[in-house]
């Protein structure tokens, strides 16, 4: 398997900071991700999780600090050229006008990286690698989402990344296909040494194959550890989240402190 | 004030599109299907509505002109003021407002859709730019087909106002003196002015409409709101233009 | 979607397009696609008006050709035809430059003449200005002096004799010369009376022409009409000064010519009519002195006279004149 030739690379978030108008998502955030490590970043929904994914992409600039990939700013158009980066979103975003031969092949087409033939080879192989060899005609309004999100992967893949950005990829699906895409990302990291950002709230993912594990929440980073230590936590607010009592006798919801 | 930033916003960014979009034309030979598919929906899905339409336009004009100047007994300057009227005006701004509303309401549908659901997002983070995968294309698409889609609409109203001008039975035109008419008082130049103006209108349309889907923000719900404000500033916009296009024209 | 067969259709219809911008162009008369082969006659004119090249050439309403260039020739317009093949032109046929419609183009116009031998390739055309309106006034003027002159003779005429009565030797010679004379006379005093009628009408023509339906002829005509006309009334005036001459000499008997009821009364009517037409015709120089003067009537004039030429010529529609007239004037 030769879809992945370039070594993997280094992540590092510094003390960065989003705003929305007068509104704080995110509240001085440093992260290192070293390469080649499968990170998860945790939190509640509207911890701002995906904002900073957003970020990491270079979809949006922050209003202070600075994201590095590789040791370059992400903020700098050049850098997107150097680095070979691939965001998965969290509903695929598959171009629906194209077939998922296309959407595989848009990328290496539109930058003319190889000849037809190499190309399909190409395709068909990132296809085979998340077993949809038989969706390569089929439209993405035509798939389950289970099978988008996988699609979505081999889009990825067939860029060669040296680092993928998973935005919620096992959320909206059903848990033993949640699980197929948490080996699938672990199994993507044992064969090609990717890096792996991943956004999730999903507690299976994070605690199976993570190696480290970050837990966001309000815009503030709480923990940043192994999932063991995770695990052990005291933070009330972390366990709280990790494992989740359900009590009819005091429902959360009527609670102060966690309404938000 | 926010409303007047936002007009300015709105005027920049169409601008710098503008500007990307043609900073990555060389890269049009390799795009060539796109350019295809887009002349495809820009022009050839167009022409009937274009045809139909043209065809209506020279009939009621030969209609109202006959009815008026029956009275003054100068029937012979029909052929003279359809001609003229569908060559500057009618011609290039019927088709440009056909154009926003059939095209560019489907390109700022497609492109808000595109960005909504994050395709556009999905673009950047593969490196290709939205302008130039997306934009420009369909701006040289626009620029090509407008004059084949005015040249026809000038043709068949033409054909349009010398049917009426021979079948009613208070005009009863002979077709010759018609077109005599339009050769006697339409010149080239006529027509050239007719399809630049068409040109400016169509580029402005695809423009205005690309920018509005691209500048989409929130859900589903915004890309309806697109799709309206990209036609209802296109529409303003062309017959704004118009008056200074055609002044301009003039002058040269 | 097949994207190949789209490529057809898009190259197809881009053809397409740059096909009827070329057809366009060349239609429009600035190309050489559309130019008639046939061949080539010339026509010269001392003035072109607006004739320009493209228009047409017609002959006896009929299109048979256009005008292919224009050029000036030693101070005269010249305008090269193109007529198509098969056309037969006799050569002693008159081109005349007429107008299509009001404010329309020019175009010329070919009276068919009788010759045997038609016109060849490069020959050149007998061409007849159209009349101008200024000529067919000065010659009514003209003609209105000379009426004038004679009424002034015959009322002097009249005068001294009536005023003569007793002179037996006038009257007897006058009466003698009637005697003598009297079918000359009479024959002379009805065609007297058929001119002072005519010319009595002849006002009202004048009106007609402008705002009567019925009697819009060719203003050509009316022009040829007021010279045969003029001339005739010329003889007249001559006969009738050889007469007057003659009573002014005393000779014939007026005693006679007085007796004969008959003829007294009719010298009387006659005297009245011719009276009538020449204030009528003075009070006419008024106007028509303001008509020339006045640019804008002017032009509505000459505008008419086309028409009316166009007319003549079989050429134009069957408008009428009144519609003209109205729109000639909301136009001008």
């Amino acid at each position: 398997m030769e879809i992945i030739e370039r070594a993997s690379i280094g992540l590092k978030v510094e003390n960065f900071s989003k705003s929305y108008d007068s509104v704080k998502v995110l509240n001085d955030i440093s992260i290192e991700v070293e390469p080649g490590e499968i990170f998860v970043i945790m939190g509640p929904s509207g911890s701002g999780k995906s904002v900073l994914l957003k970020h990491v992409a270079g979809l949006e600039i922050p209003n202070n600090g600075r994201i590095l990939i590789d040791g370059k700013d992400i903020s700098d158009p050049k850098t997107r050229t150097q680095v070979h980066m691939a965001l998965i979103f969290q509903a695929g975003a598959l171009f629906n006008s194209m077939s998922v031969f296309d959407n595989l092949a848009l990328y290496p087409r539109e930058h003319r990286l190889y000849n037809k033939k190499t190309l399909r080879g190409k395709v068909m192989k990132a296809l085979e690698t998340l077993s949809l060899e038989d969706a390569a005609e089929k439209f993405p309004s035509q798939l389950s989402g289970g099978m988008r999100k996988r699609v979505a992967i081999a889009r990825a893949l067939v860029m060669e990344p040296e680092l993928i950005l998973y935005d919620e990829p096992t959320s909206e699906l059903d848990p033993t296909m949640g699980a197929t895409i948490s080996e699938i990302i672990a199994d993507l990291r044992a064969e090609f040494g990717v890096t792996s950002l991943v956004v999730s709230h999903d507690r299976d993912l994070a605690l199976t194959i993570a190696d480290r594990v970050a837990i966001l929440m309000d815009g503030d980073l709480l923990e940043v550890d192994t999932p063991e230590n995770i695990n052990k936590t005291e933070n009330p607010r972390v366990k709280d989240f990790l494992n989740p009592v359900i009590d009819i006798k005091n429902p959360r919801f009527k609670k102060k402190e966690y309404s938000r | 004030m926010k409303q007047i930033n936002n007009i300015l916003e709105h005027f920049g960014s169409t601008i710098i599109l503008c500007i990307r979009s043609f900073y990555y034309l060389p890269t049009l030979p390799r795009q060539w299907h796109r350019l295809i598919e887009h002349c495809y929906l820009i022009g050839y899905t167009t022409f009937p509505i274009v045809a139909i339409l043209s065809f209506f336009i020279g009939s009621v004009l030969a209609l109202q002109a006959g009815y008026s100047l029956e009275a003054v007994a100068a029937q012979d300057f029909i052929g003279a003021l359809v001609g003229l009227s569908l060559a500057r005006e009618l011609a290039p701004v019927m088709t440009s407002i056909l154009v926003a509303g059939r095209v560019g309401s489907a390109i700022s549908a497609e492109l808000a859709t595109m960005k909504v659901y994050q395709e556009v997002d999905a673009l950047v983070t593969m490196n290709i730019p939205p302008e130039r995968m997306l934009v420009m294309p369909r701006l040289v698409a626009v620029l090509i087909m407008m004059p084949v889609l005015t040249i026809c609409a000038n043709l068949i109203g033409w054909v349009g106002g010398a049917v009426i001008a021979q079948n009613v039975d208070f005009i009863q035109l002979d077709t010759r003196i018609y077109f005599d008419g339009i050769r006697n008082f339409v010149t080239f130049r006529d027509i050239v002015d007719g399809l630049i103006k068409a040109e400016i209108f169509g580029f402005c349309i695809i423009l205005i409409s690309c920018n509005v889907g691209l500048r989409t923000v929130g859900g589903p719900r915004e890309i309806g709101g697109s799709v309206t404000r990209a036609v209802v500033i296109s529409l303003i916009l062309i017959l704004i233009l118009d008056y200074f296009v055609t002044n301009a024209l003039m002058k040269i | 979607m097949s994207n190949t067969l789209n490529a057809a259709r898009v190259g197809l219809f881009f053809i397409l397009g740059v096909v009827l911008i070329w057809v366009v162009y060349q239609a429009l008369g600035e190309g050489v696609f559309f130019r008639e082969d046939g061949y080539r006659v010339t026509a010269q004119f001392d003035d072109l008006k607006q004739l320009k090249v493209g228009d047409e050439v017609r002959m006896a309403g009929v299109r048979i050709g256009s005008i292919s260039e224009t050029r000036l020739v030693r101070g005269r317009g010249e305008a090269v035809m193109t007529i198509q093949p098969g056309v037969d032109i006799p050569e002693d046929s008159v081109a005349t430059i007429s107008m299509a419609g009001l404010l329309g183009s020019n175009f010329i116009g070919i009276r068919v003449g009788e010759s045997e031998v038609n016109l060849a390739e490069g020959d050149s055309l007998t061409t007849r200005s159209t009349p101008d309106f200024n000529e067919a006034f000065a010659t009514l003027g003209d003609m209105t002096e000379r009426v004038e002159g004679f009424f002034d003779d015959i009322s002097r005429a009249i005068a001294e004799i009536t005023g003569d009565e007793d002179d037996d030797g006038l009257v007897r010679n006058l009466n003698a010369m009637v005697t003598e004379n009297r079918e000359n006379l009479r024959e002379t005093l009805e065609n007297l009376r058929g001119v002072s009628d005519a010319l009595a009408t002849g006002e009202g023509t004048l009106g007609k022409l402008i705002h009567d339906d019925e009697a819009y002829e060719s203003l050509m005509n009316i022009g040829r009409d007021f010279e045969s006309t003029a001339a005739a009334a010329n003889e007249l005036f001559a006969d009738l000064r050889e007469i007057v001459t003659q009573v002014k000499s005393g000779e014939g008997t007026i005693g006679a010519l007085l007796y004969d009821e008959d003829t007294a009364g009719e010298i009387r009517r006659i005297a009245r009519n011719l009276g009538e037409v020449s204030d009528k015709l003075a009070a006419g120089e008024g106007t028509l002195g303001r008509l020339l003067a006045d640019d804008t009537l002017y032009h509505d004039l000459q505008a008419v006279l086309q028409k009316a030429e166009r007319t003549i010529d079989g050429l134009g529609d069957q408008g009428p004149i009144t519609a003209v007239g109205i729109t000639a004037n909301a136009l001008f």
